[in-house]
Formats: C-alpha cells, structure tokens, sequence
C-alpha cells in the first residue's frame, strides 16, 4: 500500500465529546414521552425471609397511582431460563415469588405520574415478611446446620469444582512451600449513572431503553421472559454513563419495566436511585483465593494448588456471579513460568446482594493472591521482591507460552514493562523520599507487580448460552458517506470514536465520513455486547471484514467507471486512485452515488446497492475446560507491570498513594488518549478497591454501606498522577494487531499498594496484609503487630 | 434501614411497612418564607414541634429526600434579614443563623479574630455545600462528626435560642446532648451562635476522614496562647467523630496549661487524650478503638501545629 | 425572591434560568435538580446519588456552584440559575469544555456537566496549583476518568504550569 496518513495510532478528538459537554446527551433518564409513568419498587428489608402478603390496597387510594403489582400479578412472565449445566439452577423471577434472599430483592413495584408520588404510595404498602435465619459468611453458608436459601437444595453450594492434577501435586514433595490466603472484599463497579429503564408499547411493538453494555443480549432475555417474538422487540440503550460490567448482567427491572408498560398501555420509566444502585445492582469480587506455591529454592515457582472460594449473596444473577471465580483461577500464574496448578472452584450462597460482573472479572483477585504470595515466597527465602519476579517471568523466547490454566500467550512485553516499571518507580520513591524527608509522621515504600489479562473472552463460560462473535453492517450512502453499525455498544469508553476511526483506516475516507452507530436492536446486527474488554477487536474484525466486501465492489464500479483494472486501483484520501496514472482517479461519492442512484453506469455483472456484513469469531477460543479446569479462554493477552509509591502515617494508619507507575501492553495502541483514558481510569477503581471500598453487612445480613456516605468512591485528592508507559506487542491474530484495554488497569494496584505498604514498614516487621480494602485502621493494626507504636504520635 | 433480631434470625412482629430511608423524594409538606424571625417563631409555635426551620439545607434536605424527616411545614429564613449579621460587637464575634459557610470562610475578620472557625470550615463538606450551609445550622443540626459543634465548643461560644416565649442563651458545654439532639426545645430556633474573640489565639484543626470533605473519623478542634515566656494558656480541646457528642479533654487542658510544650510532655497528653477519649462511635469505617488511639495522635499534632 | 407567609403545599416560583426568565407553579417539595429536568426540559443536570455527595447535579444559583438534587426549587425563587446548557455557547464549546475534549477529560460524560459547573462558578486565581484544584474538584465524583485528564484540563484552560 501506499504511504498515506493512518488514523492508527493518533489522538484525535473523540466525536461523543460535544454532545457529552453541553448537556446534549441522552442517558434513559432523559428519555421523557407523553403519559409517561414512573415506577418506584418496595424492596426486601429482610435478608431472608418467606412472602406471606402484600396489601396494596391503601398504596392504590393515592390519587393518580395507576398500578401496584406483586409476582402474583406476573402470570404472563416467564422466569429466566437456565442455561448451565455445571451450577445448581437458580430461578430468576422479575419480583420476588414467595422468598426473599438479600435485603434489595424486589417485591412490589408501585406506578406513578413521578417518583414523588409513586414514593408516597410506596409508603402504603403493607408487607407481611416471615423471617428465616440469615446465612451471611461462606463459614456460614457451609455449617452443617446451615438455614438453606434454596430449599431444595441440600446445602448452599451454588457451584463446586475441585481440581486434583496429579502433575501439580507432585511439584511438592520435597519443595519448599509457601502458602497464604487471600482475600479481595466486596466492591462494585458503580458507574456515576445508576441504572435505569424506560419502555413504551405501541402497535404491538415494545420499545426498551435500558442503560445496558449488551441491548441484543437484553433483547433476547425479553423475549424469553415475555410473551413478545424477538422482532416485536427493539431494546435502546442510548448514552450509558459507565458500566464496568454492572450493566453487563440482565436485571430483573428490565423485564418488569416493559412488563407494566404492556400492561398498563402507557411508557413507564424507572430510574434506579443510589441506594437501591448500592443494594440491588449487582455486588463483586468477595473472594477468596487459598493458595499454595511449590518453590524452588532459588525462588523458581513449580505449581501452586488450592481453592477460590467466592461468597455469591443470593446468587440470583445472570449472567452468572460465579464466571469471576473461573476467571481468577484461569489467571492464577500470570506472566509467571509456573509449570503446574491445581486450582478449584466453590461459590456458595448467601443472604446478601448477588453478585455479578465488575471490570477485571477475576483477574484482580488473581493478581492480588499470587503478587502476594510471590512477595511471601521472597521474603521467606530471602531474595528481592523483584529479584523473583525475574526468575519466574516468562521471556520472549518462551512466547508463544501456555500457562498452567491452559491460556496461550502469544505476545508480549513481560520483562521489558517489568524492568521499565522497575526503573521508574525506584526513581520516583527516591524523588518523594527527598521530598518529605522532614515530614516524621510518614513512612514511604513502594511495591511493583505483573499480571497478564486474557483480553475478548469466551462468553459461553459464563453464560452458558452466548459464544463471542460480533458483527458489523456497512452502508454507504449515495453521498459517500458510510453509516457503521456494530453489534458491541458502548458505555463510554470511546468506542464511536475508536470505530470512526477504524472505518476511516479501512474505508480511506475521513472520519467525517463515517457515523457509527450502535446500542440500537433495530438499526444494528447482532452482537454481544461490550465487556471483556472485547469491543476494539471483535468490532474491528468484523468491521474490516465487512469494509473488505464493500471495497472489492466498490473497487470493480471504480475501476469500471475509469475503464481500469480492478488490480490496478488503490484506495485513499477518500478516492479510488489509478496506480501509475497521477490525477486518475473517482470518488467515494461518484462509487456509491453509481451504485445507489445512476446504476445504469454499473458494471453489467454488479448489483446495486453499496452494503455489506459480516461478522467475527475470534479465532482460539475454546469454550469448554479440560477435567484439570484448563482451557484458552481468550482471544489474546496483554500485559502490564505496575509500581506502586506510598507514604504510610503510622500515628494514622492513612495511606497516600503518591505516585503510580505503568508499563502497559495492549498491542497496537489504535488512540492512545483513549487506552490511557482506560488505564488511568481502571487504576483509580483499583486504588478505591484497594484503599476505601467495601460493601459491609451487619452480623444479620443488613447492608451497612447503602449511600456514598458509606460507600466511598476515591476523588481527586485519592488519585495521583500517573506514569504511563505503552508498550505495543501486536497479537498475531488480531486485526491491527490490538489488544482490549478496558479493564487492564484496575487488576494491579490492589498487590502493588499492599506491597508498598509492607515494604514502608518493613523494618518494623509487620504482618503480611492479606486482604482489601486495606483501611486506616487496618494499616494501624499491621504497625502494632510489628510493635512500632508504643505510644500514639 | 436495617433489622436487627432480637435473637438471631427471629424477630417479633413481621408485618412491615416500607421502612425508613428508603425513599429519594421528599415527602410532601408545606412551606413557608417569612420576613421576619417573628413570622418565624409563629410558624414553628404554631406547628409546634411539626415545623421545621431550612437555612442552608446541606443537612436536612437529604433527611427529606429519605424520609427520614418527615415535618409537616419547613420554614425558609432566608428573607429574614435580622439572621444574617456576621459581626464583632465588645468581643464577641456573632454570627446569624442565615450566615452562609462561605461567608464565614471569607471573612478576614473572622480569620483575624476567630481563627479556628476559619481553620475548620475548609473541612466542611465540599465548595457546594458551604455556599448554601450555615454554621449555625450545623451546630443546630449536631452530627457527633461534623466540625462546628467542636469548634463552639472548644471556643466556649454561647447559642442563642429563640421561641415565640422568648430568649435562651445556652453555654456550648450544655447544649450538645447526643448524636443529632440538641437542648433546643421543640418550638425554639437556634438565632444565633456568639463566639467569643481574640487577636493572641492560635488555633488547629486535626483530623483524619477517609477522602478530603468526608465526616472525620476523628479529629481535634483546638485552641491555645503562647505566653511570651513561652509556655501555653487559654487551652481548650474539643473531639468530634469519636464519640455520638464533641468532647472536650479538660484533664488534657489542664496538663498542657502553663507548660512549655516539650516531646515529653506531647507524649503525655496524647497518651492521655488516647486514654481519656470517650470513643462510643463505630461504624464501618472504624470501630471505637482506632478513634480513641488517633484522638490522641491528632491531640498531639494539633498542639504541635499551635505552639511551632 | 418574594415572601410566603403562610405555609403552602405548592407555590409560584419565579427565577431566571440560563438568561430566560421563568415562572411556574411548583411543589414545595421538588428538588431544583428535577424542576430543571422535568418542568424545563434541561436534562444537562444529572442525579446521581440525591444526598448531596456525587455532584454530578451541580448548577450555579447566583453565580455560585450548589447542588441542585438537596436544594428545592423554591428556594431558587428570585434566583440566576445556570446549567451547563446556559454555558455552551451556541456554535461549539467554551474554553473549559473544549480543554476537556482536548484533553480527554470525560469518558462517559455522566459526572462531566458536574465539574463544567463547579468551575464556572469559582474565581480561577483562587486556585493557583495542581493541589488547590484537585481540593476544588474533590466534591465532584468520577468513576471513569481517574480525575487525570479533568486536571489536566483545567491546568491547561487556566493557564497553570504542569
């Protein structure tokens, strides 16, 4: 090809931005229609309780209420189907049929001309509850005489897994052994914009907004649910403000919301308000991985087995709230050479909110358990925290390499990001150690870790039902100009301006040129959605596969028109360009204004029209796990090492975080504002994770954590800057070459903070940290466990 | 929110209505914006103990969209002029139940001669809030982990309650009964606060919250003078977050007072502060023991930060 | 703003919003986030936690920043109200909020009119360095962008050095 300008690799402005800065965008709590109601639900104040009545008479007198309506009004409604056969069935049921799980489970659902009103009447509703002992640990949930959330069920196993590798095993005769138990806390994803969803039936059609990552996915569950055929069904999700997974679970408000707008015959909205966000949205991580590493005793890692035993609240979500447990077990090793594991999987159930999907998936609580242990095994035999770290990565001449989990790496930067990582945070913690050389309440240390992230996952594994193609439609209007639509959606990370982008590259057009559309079941193909960091690559596949088709037309009516040789014609600059023959050249308007509207210039062997699709499966992939858990559930892999430097106040225990060091590998870097936009944003969800964010329950399974007061989300003075360094290790086997970047930065800061913290009070022999969030008083704690405080100040 | 059995999992009585806090919206009500602090003093007789007074709203405003407060009428003082004196009259710095935290922040006066409230307010909520909230009404308002009641308390001010039955003042030290509850009576309004003045004063604030503009886990609220022979005088002390009240360290006060402020002697009275520190607070973010061991970290520093 | 004597359930309330004069019957009890949504159409104003903490609903009542979802419309009566919509000027973005696209200062935009408010209402000199304006911005939540591009925003659009 010729050398002209690419659109990969440059910062251009994202075309979301205006409409975004000016109060222009449409989230679904701007989606207004006339007679529109709005709902306001009654939710379990019990963690665990039997149905025994709901009175809604007094609720009904309230003027204007149109409607109270409990599971027994719902004979139309299907619960949600169930598609895995490895997990007990949970039935999903849009308001809670005779039982209550956590505190937050719907059970009636009030509608009202506004909120206001629909709250008054809320406040009418008579619920009769019987309660039953709360289950509210993993400890709990496993006793013997365990009250049982599911009573059919024996026990309160939703999932169990157990892994035996004999080859694994056998690393550990006469090895040394290191072992530890490693906890990642309850946290979510709580994206600025709660959830939310509209509806309206008209004609026989239903129309859904809902403030979702996957609107076909959506669309399919409707259908399911309701007595509605697909095509009878157009889900909308218009500008989604954040979703980090959260809004990649199908909710039960997303059938009960259109449900009432059928039954009533008037649209009805519900915008989810910040407390039920923090209670009934979905919960994440709360797992804990049991591990032990066979080691070398110059610190070579052999094997590690053990167990991921994930607290799952009440379990009723899907797609399933176990998938993350999988996922951290498939990650276990990270970048690291170690030839064996033995991982297992139990989730059990439990009264507290169910859990979902959260940026990572597993991956964090992966990199936290081993980062940690690999620190421990450094510590016990006496080498570097670093020094182990570079016995045990995998190099360029092992690539491509496959884990212990069966995931295949087949490119990357791991020791080069290491060492640069290295470099610069050494030079920084030197930097803050002159700066607050005089400040005597602090101590400043910093910790630097590695983790891989299998990047455009197998859904099936998680779904049990959806597998990991995506698609794309391209038609050019007469005019030249090219309407993208693409069945992956966005939730603001820049996906529009990632695919303008793309197209333009693929197409030669200006991205002028191009309008992507997506979010939208009727004016897009079917697709899966975005999560799994999978958007740029399953898009951008089937996106170019599609440009491919339309261009080899395109190219004949080009060549046609200009009596040239289909061979001889090059696309760029937006036209079709005779090679050897300077000035010759059509454009893409003259193409497809001949292919739309003046066909009588076409080729006599071409049909008319300027479109086309296609779609892509991401080649490697396996859906299914070998007996031993193993199997290559991604695409591709990035990598990344992360430096962590902290100043520690041991009168306070308060941790700053003062500088954050990254050397980070996606592959080709198709906008790089963009993968730094994701980066630094996924590192501030994991300094949060990491210092300030818990979900907290009573002894009696009551939510303790049900507002922003509680629930602390870190602000700019929790956040430094950051040193982000790209290395770009193109996967073979991707178009472009590009890695998913969405969630890359939230899985180190957990093991890279926590080893900041140990080696700033390192010489006051503290305890090992072994669990997050890690909070003030925590770090107090670790300092009186090494005795440094022996009166306050 | 929140069930807590009497017995684990068995609790009398399961009919339940829909329980409080968990509304966004506030409940219906009536409204009122009178002129004068006496059309006021009508309203809240009239409605006795069902009426409400809205200045800022930074606090309660959020209880009404949870339900947590339901009143049947809100009073708005911010036509009423007569609320919104911020002056220094014989000593004493006034300061109007109408008077925006903003306005306080600003005021050169109030730094000059009243610098701990100047000190604290930056630790009040966010930008946001402090243009619309009050100092009074946060002292009226008594969160055991908001600044101002520990720093009325500290500077000894003296709160002046209006009814439609007349005038209370009310010293600092007996007003803040517990958590939330004041010695205002039902019918009353706390007119305005008076603190007392001086140019010698120093003054800090100490405090640990989890992020910038949080409630304080804990933190101290502290004033002193430094002698010319160098030793401290006019002491006083004032927790808040630690317990469901601000408290004052009166033993802490009298070790420090005529001292000159030595390394040992800081150790002493944080160990002291630690030790006498009626830590009953404790929430998710730190149990009763951490808030008793960092009052007396902050104590120290505190002192530290006023006699350097 | 006029005098209520006597306690109203719903009232008139007058009030000037991006530059147009307004008046209309209220609630007592509507939040002014929500008069702005829902009676003027101005959906530029987010709610995002009702209680006063993410921000996301700032708007400017008489020049200075406050949060509109723990403010009731009546007590904007007589009041200059501006939303982001009342800052945008009418062909492309004003300084601020093209610093933010320059610098990629939002990603899902949710929070974005949040923070374009609060540094509309606040005198920049008062805020001279990195430090005082990560202060500033504190009371603004962002789950996306890590704050990084915000700051380097509003460095760049008030002319601080980095």
């Amino acid at each position: 090809m010729t050398s002209r300008p690419s659109h990969i690799g440059a910062n251009v402005a994202r075309v979301e931005d205006d409409r975004l800065l000016s109060g222009g965008a449409r989230f679904v709590a701007d989606v207004s229609l006339p007679g529109m109601l709005e709902a306001a639900f009654y939710r379990s104040p019990l963690p665990h309780a039997l149905i025994e009545a709901v009175d809604t008479d007094e609720a009904l007198q309230v003027s204007g209420v149109a409607g109270a309506f409990t599971a027994e009004d719902m004979t139309d409604v299907s619960p949600f189907p169930d598609f895995d056969q490895r997990a007990r069935p949970v039935a999903i049921f849009p308001l809670a049929r005779d039982k209550v799980r956590y505190v937050g489970a719907p059970i009636a659902v009030v509608v009202a001309p506004d909120r206001y009103e629909a709250e008054d009447a809320r406040d009418l509703l008579t619920v009769d509850l019987e309660p039953l002992d709360p289950v509210v640990s993993v400890d709990e949930a496993l006793a013997a005489d365990a009250p049982l959330l599911f009573g059919e069920w024996p026990d309160n196993i939703v999932i169990e897994a157990p892994v035996a590798n004999p080859e694994a095993m056998a690393e550990f005769e006469g090895r040394v052994t290191v072992s530890g138990r490693y906890e990642v806390g309850r946290h979510a994803g709580v994206p600025m914009e709660t959830r939310g969803v509209a509806a309206e039936y008209r004609d026989g059609r239903l129309t859904v907004w809902t403030s979702t990552q996957f609107p076909h996915i959506a669309r399919t569950m409707l259908s399911y649910c309701l007595p509605l055929d697909e095509t009878d069904i157009r889900v909308i999700a218009p500008d989604v403000g954040g979703g980090f997974g959260v809004k990649a679970e199908f909710y039960p408000e997303e059938v009960t919301i259109p449900w009432l707008a059928m039954r009533l015959g008037r649209p009805v909205r519900w915008i989810e308000d910040r407390r039920e966000h923090l209670i009934a949205a979905c919960h994440a991580r709360d797992l804990v991985l049991d591990l032990e590493a066979a080691v070398d005793g110059d610190g070579r890692f052999r094997a590690v087995r053990g167990m991921a035993i994930q607290d799952l609240g009440s379990a009723e979500m899907y797609p399933y709230g176990f998938s993350p447990a999988f996922t951290a077990v498939g990650h276990i090793t990270g970048p690291y050479r170690i030839p064996h594991q033995s991982v297992g999987v139990i989730a059990v159930a439990t009264n507290k909110t169910p859990c979902g999907a959260y940026r990572g998936f597993g991956i964090p609580e992966a990199a936290f358990a081993m980062e940690r242990l690999m620190d421990k095994a450094a510590d016990h035999l006496g080498i570097d925290r670093r020094q182990i770290r570079r016995r045990n990565l995998i190099g360029p001449d092992d690539l491509p390499y496959t884990t212990s989990a069966g995931a295949i790496v087949d490119s990357g930067s791991h020791r080069e990001a290491f060492e640069e990582t290295v470099r610069l945070t050494s030079e920084r913690l030197d930097r803050w150690r002159a700066r607050l050389a005089d400040d005597p309440h602090v101590r400043l240390g910093s910790g630097v870790v590695n983790y891989i992230e299998g990047v455009t996952p197998t859904y099936y594994f998680t779904s049990g039902h959806w597998t990991s193609f995506d698609s794309c439609t391209i038609r050019m209007n007469p005019d030249g100009t090219a309407l993208v639509s693409v069945g992956v959606s966005t939730s603001g990370q820049g996906l529009e301006s990632m695919l303008t982008s793309l197209a333009a590259e693929a197409l030669g057009v200006r991205r002028d040129q191009v309008r992507v559309v997506m979010g939208d079941t009727d004016r897009t193909p079917y697709g899966l959605g975005s999560w799994g960091s999978r958007s740029t690559n399953v898009a951008s596949g089937a996106l170019r596969e599609a440009s491919s088709l339309l261009l080899e037309k395109a190219t004949r009516i080009a060549a046609h028109l200009m009596e040239a040789s289909p061979d001889d014609i090059e696309v760029y600059g937006g036209r079709f360009n005779v090679r050897g023959s300077p000035g010759m050249s059509v454009t893409w308007q003259q193409v497809a204004t001949t292919a739309n509207i003046r066909t009588i210039d076409l080729p006599e062997d071409v049909k008319p029209g300027l479109e086309a699709a296609a779609t892509y499966d991401p080649p490697g992939i396996e859906h299914n796990p070998d007996q031993y858990g193993r199997l290559n559930s991604s695409a591709t892999y990035t990598n990344a090492s992360h430096g962590a430097v902290v100043s520690v106040d041991v009168g306070t225990g308060k941790v700053r975080v003062l500088d954050y060091i990254v050397g980070h590998d996606c592959g080709t870097v198709i906008n790089p504002q963009i993968v730094r936009g994701q980066v630094v944003g996924g590192i501030a969800q994991g300094i949060g994770g990491a210092l300030l964010e818990k979900l907290h329950y009573d002894e009696w399974g009551n939510p303790l954590s049900t507002s922003f007061l509680d629930y602390h989300l870190p602000t700019t003075t929790e956040i430094p800057n950051m040193v982000v360094r790209h290395f770009e290790s193109p996967a073979p086997a991707m178009p472009w070459g590009a890695k998913g970047a969405g969630e890359a930065g939230i899985i180190g800061p957990a093991p890279a903070i926590a080893a900041a913290i140990e080696e700033a009070l390192s010489d006051l022999g503290v305890a090992e940290i072994t669990r997050t969030p890690i909070t003030a008083p925590d770090v107090l704690s670790l300092v009186f466990s090494g005795g440094g405080q022996e009166h306050p100040g | 929110m929140g069930w807590r059995g009497d017995e684990r999992g068995r609790k009398c009585g399961s009919r339940v209505r829909n329980p409080d806090d968990v509304s966004v919206k506030p409940p219906p009500f009536k409204y009122a914006r009178p002129e004068s602090l006496d059309e006021v003093l009508r309203i809240l007789s009239e409605y006795n103990g069902e009426a409400r007074v809205l200045a800022g709203g930074q606090s309660l405003i959020p209880l009404l969209n949870f339900r947590l407060a339901r009143p049947q009428v809100l009073v708005d003082i911010a036509l009423v002029r007569e609320l919104r004196q911020l002056e220094v009259e014989r000593g004493v710095l006034r300061v109007g139940a109408a008077v925006t935290q903003n306005t306080v922040e600003r005021s050169s006066d109030v730094a000059r001669l009243c610098p701990l409230l100047t000190k604290a307010l930056p630790f009040v909520g966010h930008v946001q809030n402090r243009v619309r909230g009050t100092v009074v009404g946060s002292i009226a308002h008594a969160d055991p982990a908001a600044e101002m009641p520990a720093v009325a308390l500290a500077l000894q001010a003296t709160m002046v309650a209006r009814s439609a039955a007349g005038v209370r003042k009310i010293p600092a030290d007996q007003f803040f009964l517990g958590p939330f509850t004041t010695a205002l009576k039902p019918d009353e309004m706390l007119v305005e606060v008076r603190f007392p003045t001086s140019r010698k004063t120093r003054a800090a604030v100490t405090e640990v919250a989890p992020r910038s503009g949080d409630f304080a886990v804990a933190g101290v609220a502290g004033k002193l003078v430094t002698t010319r022979a160098g030793k401290a005088r006019d002491v006083a002390l004032a927790l808040f977050g630690v317990g469901g009240s601000p408290q004052r360290l009166h033993d802490v006060e009298a070790r420090l007072a005529g001292q000159r402020i030595t390394g040992d002697l800081l150790d002493q009275v944080a160990a002291l502060a630690s030790h006498n520190a009626r830590a009953d607070s404790e929430d998710v973010h730190a149990d009763a023991g951490y808030r008793a061991h960092v009052s007396g970290v902050l104590v120290r520093r505190a002192v530290e930060e006023m006699t350097r | 703003m006029k005098p209520v004597p006597e306690p109203t359930r719903r009232l008139p309330l007058s009030m000037t919003v991006n530059g147009r004069p307004i008046e209309l019957m209220v609630d007592a009890r509507k939040l002014l986030a929500d008069v702005l949504r829902e009676d003027l159409g101005l959906t530029g104003t987010h709610i995002g936690c009702e209680q006063g903490v993410c921000g996301a609903c700032t708007v400017l009542v008489d020049g200075r920043p406050v949060r509109s979802c723990i403010m009731l419309g009546v007590q904007a009566d007589g009041c200059d109200v501006t939303t982001v919509e009342g800052i945008t000027p009418r062909e492309g973005l004003n300084p601020m909020q093209q610093a933010f696209k320059d610098h990629h200062g939002l990603q899902c935009g949710f929070c974005t009119p949040g923070f374009l408010m609060t540094l509309a209402g606040v005198t920049p000199q008062e805020f001279p360095d990195e430090e005082s304006i990560r202060e500033l911005l504190s009371g603004n939540l962002c789950r996306c962008t890590g704050y990084e591009g915000i700051v380097v925003a509003v460095m760049a659009a008030w002319g601080r050095d980095r």
